[in-house]
């Protein structure tokens, strides 16, 4: 009750009593909110994810300029999950838990079994920047790093070394992608002590027996020093028990994508994005993610069977793949909805739940395997590939949309790459878009995308076809 | 004296070309190279001909180059795209492959560019990332023996010891003069210039190896008895950064317009890309050098206290009593522009101010970084 404790110190105004009794009669009692378990053991009440929310999210006016649809279940437990990251990693560090930075490419599987706490700084910080509505963290990171490094990084950077998150160590896997990750930790080597695994870099077919001997050795290597850390004896059980939970994690992803490619829109695109990309690192706690996934997929099974589409989804929408990275500029998903269209799936993160872990086998072996597998390290020409394979798995899709993030070294030099790839072997039209620091250049883009969602629509009308057909 | 280095470099390299051009009309073949973790002597030995491509400084192959990637690329290497597609540059053109050893991943997309839209054929070389782990040399090893193969192929003869010997015993001359020069910017009063010398280091990329030792031993004998007899720099400046390519010239330029020089560099294309000497003449003595080599900014290292290339520069502070650095960085260069805050952190120790050029090859901050370069320069000297 520490933290429920400490939230209720800090109300201010109203007296206590007459805050819990607004509180009781708040709109957001219709949500549902559920109780969580939670990597620590102990139970994270619904009463408190209820009332941390509505104390954090008056920190959080950021959240308030979009257009979000707190009604499907799950979504406040998501949101509470990411609003209270920061409180609860410091909770997590007093119980003697290790907290490891990664990047976002790196399964987690490998530190939740090493009974350490995974974290994307990067990921956290961004959050952070939309939450708060403002951009500080970037903006103060790229003084220190670079003005043009990537607003991730640099916002990830500032949340580290200004004492906003705190990490024991790092231990990326540096390899072929998000190179500037790799930079941006070894830049805070002065603060923090870490390591570096190596995923390694193209082999080609022949030689593919010694990278996966290489990968196997820095796998282990990486569970023995973090078991070091956490103190555990780390075993092949330990590592299967973690695949088994994070593979439920991952179905669910997959699900959740599955079933925004029905006739019947269940999300809207912010809805859609926010769910699969925070959720993706299960934000430090895969169990409570576990059960907050469960909740939010089975609500939107639920409005799949009952035809209720997402809120500002509209009738007939274009539907867009979204690859590279992200948009960080969450607005531009409602821009998306409001134009017409939605997004119905994102490559960038598919990379992390594509496909299970296998549970047979040597586990660390299929860890080595699977850190080779995972498309975004491949060459651009496979990653491509691999993309229209799954465009063609889709059910809809009318367009791709191919993000770049100002900074981003490694998704610049793949778009033109994938992007003609997607363009030759689907015959589907791509747009190449680059954005920055949320909330800037966004009239712009609406130009853009409006003409782009125009060109789709206006297409699929002289071929008097009706748009997301079925492939 | 009497020998015109400048003059013997021009003459060499406009000749180049037209030299390969014969060469391959002979049959033979040409490798481009971008990173100087290439051993150029492996290819040499089999008579293919390796040619580095790091030409810069032009914002039309720049442009030219973005429509491969998007403008937020890194200058260099969207320009090594642009030059191979605008044919600008001859070298870029002349090329039957690619071997590269991806140190840089912006690079190794790079390759991936031009083996899809040029048809250029690829040899990737393996390098440890983590340079400093236990398996490095192995992993090392793996790639050149792939690289022998690769050449094996293609020249359809089997790598000969002899001829391996031999081209190391060149390479390791030109860099024994390098050593030499190098040494002289540590007096008082050099008696060269580190822009000629650069000028040579880099000629010695695209050049015959042959012919590189002997202009150096031209250049060297030219100095005989002139040693110490050279003029006082204005600052002695340590010049470190990321990719200081060929014909990117806008710092130079403002650096002699100001009648200044760097005494030193720390950059792959001047000290880091010719120091050093192979010693048992085969592929793991050429393994073991080209790794201890001092590592380039684009590997990561963990250990701030560890870190081989921070010792180098330690060293360089020293033995050069450097009293001013300048860092110079491309756009979107991370690697290297992520480590600007450490290093003046480090140099705060010695009392060694530093100067951060962040550019790219337009004209349009020329002016700004004449005036940066000019105050820095003035802060030396006061």
């Amino acid at each position: 009750m520490r933290l429920f404790d400490r939230l209720l110190k800090t109300i201010r105004g109203p007296s206590r009593l007459s805050f819990a009794i607004s509180l009781a009669k708040s709109p957001l009692t219709m949500f549902k909110i559920k109780s969580l378990p939670s990597i620590t053991g102990r139970k994270i009440p619904a009463l408190r994810i209820f009332y941390f929310l509505t104390l954090a999210l008056k920190k959080s006016p950021g959240l308030f300029q979009f257009r979000l649809d707190p009604t499907i279940g799950g979504f406040s437990e998501l949101t509470f999950l990411l609003l209270s990251l920061d409180l609860r990693l410091d909770k997590m560090r007093k119980k003697g838990f290790r907290v490891v930075g990664k990047w976002p490419a790196n399964p987690t599987d490998i530190y939740f079994a090493a009974g350490c706490i995974a974290l994307d700084p990067f990921l956290f910080a961004y959050c952070r920047m939309i939450a708060t509505g403002e951009n500080m963290l970037a903006t103060r990171g790229r003084g220190e790093l670079a003005v043009d490094a990537c607003p991730a990084q640099a916002a990830g950077y500032t949340a580290v070394t200004q004492g906003i998150i705190t990490l024991d160590t790092f231990y990326p896997f540096i390899g072929p992608w998000c190179y500037d990750s790799q930079y941006c930790f070894e830049a805070m080597r002065y603060l923090v002590e870490g390591h570096f695994g190596e995923q390694p870099i193209d082999f080609s077919g022949k030689n593919s027996e010694e990278a996966f001997s290489y990968m196997l050795t820095e796998v282990k290597k990486c569970v023995e020093t973090l078991g070091r850390l956490s103190g555990r004896q780390v075993t092949a059980e330990h590592l299967k028990a973690e695949f088994a939970l994070e593979n439920k994690l991952r179905g669910y992803l997959r699900e959740l994508m599955d079933l925004m490619q029905r006739k019947t829109v269940p999300l809207g695109s912010l809805e859609f994005i926010m769910a699969i990309f925070i959720a993706s690192d299960w934000l430090a706690d895969p169990p409570a993610m576990e059960k907050t996934l469960s909740i939010l997929v089975d609500s939107a099974r639920k409005r799949v069977s009952r035809g209720v589409q997402g809120k500002g989804v509209s009738e007939n929408p274009i539907r867009l793949l979204i690859t590279g990275i992200a948009w960080g500029d969450l607005g531009l998903y409602n821009i998306i909805d409001d134009l017409g269209a939605v997004i119905v799936g994102s490559e960038c993160v598919q990379n992390l739940f594509y496909e299970d872990i296998s549970l047979a086998g040597d586990p660390f072996e299929v860890l080595a395997r699977r850190f080779l597998e995972v498309p975004y390290t491949l060459t651009a020409e496979a990653r491509g590939r691999w993309t229209v394979e799954n465009i063609r798995k889709m059910k809809y899709i009318d367009g791709v949309l191919f993000n770049c993030n100002f900074g981003c070294n490694y998704q610049t030099t793949e778009a033109r790459i994938v992007t003609d790839i997607i363009k030759k072997e689907t015959g589907l039209p791509c747009l190449v878009t680059n954005t920055d620091l949320p909330n800037e250049g966004r009239g712009q883009m609406r130009t853009r995308l409006e003409a782009f969602i125009e060109m789709i629509r206006s297409k699929a009308k002289c071929n008097q076809g009706t748009v997301a057909k079925c492939k | 004296m009497g020998f015109n280095l400048e003059a013997g470099l021009q003459q060499a390299l406009a000749e180049r070309p037209q030299a390969i051009s014969r060469l391959k009309e002979a049959g033979r073949k040409v490798i481009g190279y971008f990173c100087c973790y290439v051993p150029g002597e492996i290819i040499s030995a089999f008579d293919v001909i390796p040619v580095r491509l790091f030409r810069g400084g032009s914002e039309k192959a720049t442009a030219a180059g973005y429509n491969y990637t998007t403008p937020h690329a890194c200058p260099f290497t969207a320009g090594c795209i642009g030059f191979r597609e605008s044919g600008e540059a001859p070298y870029y053109q002349l090329v039957d492959y690619l071997a590269d050893a991806p140190v840089c991943l912006q690079v190794k997309r790079m390759l991936e560019v031009w083996h899809k839209y040029f048809g250029t054929r690829l040899i990737q070389i393996e390098f440890p990332l983590k340079y400093y782990g236990e398996k490095a040399l192995d992993r090392y090893l793996l790639g050149l023996r792939s690289l022998v193969e690769e050449l094996e192929k293609i020249t359809g003869r089997p790598l000969n010891m002899e001829k391996l010997g031999f081209e190391i015993d060149i390479s390791n001359q030109v860099r024994r003069h390098f050593i030499y020069f190098y040494e002289l910017l540590k007096e008082d009063k050099p008696v060269i210039q580190w822009r000629d010398l650069n000028r040579a280091v880099k000629a010695s990329f695209l050049l015959d190896k042959q012919e590189t030792l002997s202009i150096l031993k031209e250049w060297k004998s030219s100095l005989d008895g002139a040693v110490g007899l050279g003029t006082e720099y204005r600052g002695r400046i340590l010049l470190t950064g990321g990719m200081y390519a060929y014909r990117d010239e806008k710092l130079n330029k403002i650096m002699a317009e100001l009648g200044g020089d760097f005494i030193v560099d720390e950059i792959c294309v001047g000290s880091r890309g010719v120091w050093g000497e192979i010693g048992s003449p085969d592929l793991p003595g050429i393994a073991e050098k080209y790794l201890n080599n001092v590592p380039c900014g684009s590997l990561p290292h963990p250990d701030l206290q560890t870190d081989p290339r921070i010792k180098h520069l330690r060293k360089l502070f020293e033995e050069y009593r450097v009293n001013g650095v300048i860092y110079y960085t491309l756009r979107f260069c991370d690697s290297y522009s992520f480590k600007v805050k450490e290093l003046r952190k480090i140099l705060s120790e010695y009392r060694i101010p530093l100067l951060h050029i962040h550019s790219d090859y337009s004209v349009s901050d020329q002016g700004q970084m004449r005036t940066r370069v000019e105050a820095f320069l003035e802060s030396i000297g006061s």
